[in-house]
């Protein structure tokens, strides 16, 4: 049994070093926010400050990174009644005073990530803009689509692993609740049994 | 997603050595446990740090109290020896993410 484990943990320890390979910064990512301009009223940012992977940008309805895989970063936006150019500039200069303490910016309910990797290509995904006030920013993924010098194919953004990646951080907790108190109540079982 | 993943199965790793230094009986069992205590504490633990309690000490705390109470009730042992390998295992943790994080 020892042997087993060990043999588990030994193959858990090198998954990483496997995995790494798909992580190599050889995608172009980018974005699409194909209604963005059904919100004249609004400055929109791309930022994250993560210090390996810091984007802070003004952003339009297209814009591409070059980078590493699995790279999440937020969409903020402030309605232009709240902020004024030299404000916007100053985004560059101090981002976070202007994207954490500022209580006039949004930022979107997901995060901006690439769930696919297509090396030497491109991967642009599609989002769409569901609904924007002065307190709340809803973003939905609406397509991902490969291209590969001419050669162009959808992907399509409903596949299960799409859907699993966005909610993954609340089923795996939910299936392991549901595991735990299984074994304490069937071990109660067993025991009042006895 | 990958990253989130990643982290996931060497918090495990970690865990699974330090308990395994405190109980050394039924080794499959306890990986069994720690796996499933780290995918309930540690993908709530993520979406809180990327998304609202952005401090990672306050979480670290929430994280080693539930991690106490899940080691008590799942591994049957006493609350006093659930504190020091839950708090050991999530200082180990904390210390080597921070360390790669770096």
């Amino acid at each position: 049994m020892k042997k087993i484990v060990l043999t588990f943990l030994l193959s858990l320890l090198l998954l990483p070093l496997v995995v790494q390979a798909d992580l190599l910064p050889n995608s172009t990512y980018c974005h699409s926010i194909e209604n963005i301009d059904d919100y004249p009223d609004f400055v929109f940012f791309a930022y994250s400050d993560r210090k390996a992977f810091y984007i802070n940008k003004r952003v339009t309805k297209d814009f591409c990174e070059y980078g590493f895989f699995d790279e999440t970063f937020y969409i903020y936006a402030i309605n232009k009644k709240d902020v004024n150019q030299s404000e916007i500039e100053s985004a560059s200069n101090r981002p976070k005073t202007f994207f954490w303490n500022n209580d006039k910016i949004i930022r979107s309910n997901l995060p901006l990530t690439s769930v696919e990797t297509n090396p030497g290509g491109r991967v642009t995904t599609y989002w769409n803009i569901k609904k924007l006030n002065d307190d709340e920013f809803t973003i939905k993924k609406s397509d991902i689509v490969h291209t590969e010098g001419a050669d162009t194919t959808k992907k399509g953004a409903n596949k299960w692993y799409s859907w699993f990646t966005e909610y993954w951080q609340f089923i795996l907790p939910g299936l392991a609740i549901i595991i735990i108190v299984l074994i304490i109540v069937i071990r109660k079982i067993k025991r009042t049994q006895i | 997603m990958i990253k989130g993943f990643l982290a996931l199965v060497l918090t495990i790793v970690i865990e699974f050595i330090v308990v395994w230094f405190f109980i050394k009986k039924n080794p499959f069992k306890l990986l069994c446990f720690i796996t499933l205590i780290n995918c309930l504490t540690h993908p709530l633990a993520l979406y809180f740090y990327l998304n609202s309690l952005a401090n990672l000490w306050m979480i670290e705390i929430l994280v080693f109290l539930t991690e106490v109470i899940l080691l008590k009730l799942l591994l049957e042992i006493r609350y006093p020896k659930a504190v020091l390998i839950s708090f050991i295992a999530n200082l180990v943790t904390t210390l080597v993410g921070i360390l790669i994080s770096i």
